[in-house]
């Protein structure tokens, strides 16, 4: 009788475990149909809709606020340049704020599904915004440091001069400083070529821009090239000069 | 006495014309004197930019020193160059369009 009852209890204890997992196996099923994890999970519901386009659109805000600190702590760039990076995602975010607005309002899943898919096709965050804005701080702070360089080279002029004045073999300043030129020549073309770009980077021509881009970065990484192979160029002339002309 | 007083008249105008002529010398010299010092004066303004001088010593240590300067910043911005290439080739999501 007692063994009989211990295998009653058993079978129970089974039952009501199996009965636990079923429920929540149930209960993930119910949860991704409302928040879908992938693509191929289907909304059926304007709540399952809003709720995907909201966590696009969140993200995107992340990504954007993160361009802005980039930009607001850069010590390369002047404020000028800040603010047009910082003002562009301010105009980013406001856009899709508004959107968010309007697809949370929605009580039409047709209409819920349009707005969502304008997070891709009015915003392009990721595939045209980011790449371009974060190139045009790289882009700003070269052209800053090209500018300075630049103003320099009159300096070097001046103390090469002084350095044959003093008698000293200089053909090796010269030859330096003649590629410093060159150059600092060839990444201001470049910059140029790289700026020149920056108004065709909008979304509506997505996604001709994955080209766009690729010219955008090579120009910007040759301009780049340019001025470190410039800065060593510069940073062996000082050392020169200052072997020659008894600097400190 | 008259031929003593003729004799003291004949002297008198060569030498006043003597002393105009002396004294026009002097003046002409005096008023060229500026111009013509320009030549070892400017061998000494020239020494700012040319040999020896403590002044033009101390301007070539300026120009140095302004010269390292920006061999130091241009350093510094080449490393932080480094990190806006890096941010400007990050991938930082996917705008492939999803239906939910």
């Amino acid at each position: 009788m007692k063994t009989m009852h211990t295998r009653f209890s058993k079978h129970v204890m089974a039952l009501a475990l199996a009965l636990v997992g079923a429920l929540g196996l149930v209960g993930a099923a119910s949860a991704a149909s409302v928040a879908p994890a992938a693509s191929s999970a289907k909304c059926t519901t304007v709540a399952c809709v809003q709720q995907f386009g909201d966590q696009q659109i969140s993200a995107r805000l992340e990504a954007l606020e993160k361009l802005k600190d980039t930009a607001q702590n850069h010590k390369g760039i002047t404020d000028a340049q800040r603010s047009v990076i910082i003002n562009d995602a301010n105009t980013n975010e406001n856009g899709l704020n508004t959107l968010k607005k309007q697809l949370d309002g929605e009580t039409d899943i047709k209409a819920a599904l349009a707005d969502v898919k304008n997070i891709y096709v009015q915003f392009r965050t990721y595939a045209v915004v980011l790449p371009r804005d974060y190139g045009e701080i790289w882009m700003f702070h070269q052209q800053n440091v090209v500018a300075r360089m630049q103003d320099a080279n009159q300096k070097i002029s001046d103390l090469i001069q002084k350095a044959k004045d003093a008698g000293k073999d200089v053909t090796q300043l010269q030859a330096l400083q003649q590629d410093y030129e060159a150059k600092l020549t060839d990444a201001t073309n470049h910059l140029n070529d790289a700026q020149s770009l920056i108004p065709s980077l909008v979304p509506a021509n997505y996604p001709g821009t994955d080209q766009t881009l690729k010219t955008y970065r090579a120009d910007l990484k040759t301009s780049h090239d340019d001025i470190k192979g410039a800065a060593s160029d510069l940073h062996q002339m000082v050392q020169i000069l200052k072997a020659d002309l008894g600097g400190k | 006495m008259k031929t003593q007083t003729d004799s003291k008249k004949r002297w008198l105008l060569p030498l006043v014309v003597l002393a105009l002529a002396v004294a026009l010398v002097l003046g002409g010299c005096a008023k060229a004197s500026p111009t013509s010092g320009t030549t070892p004066g400017s061998s000494q303004s020239t020494g700012a930019t040319g040999t020896g001088g403590s002044g033009q010593s101390s301007s070539t240590q300026d120009e140095l020193n302004q010269l390292q300067q920006v061999d130091q910043q241009t350093q510094n911005d080449v490393n932080t160059l480094g990190n806006d290439q890096q941010n400007a080739n990050q991938t930082t999501g996917n705008d492939q369009e999803t239906t939910p």
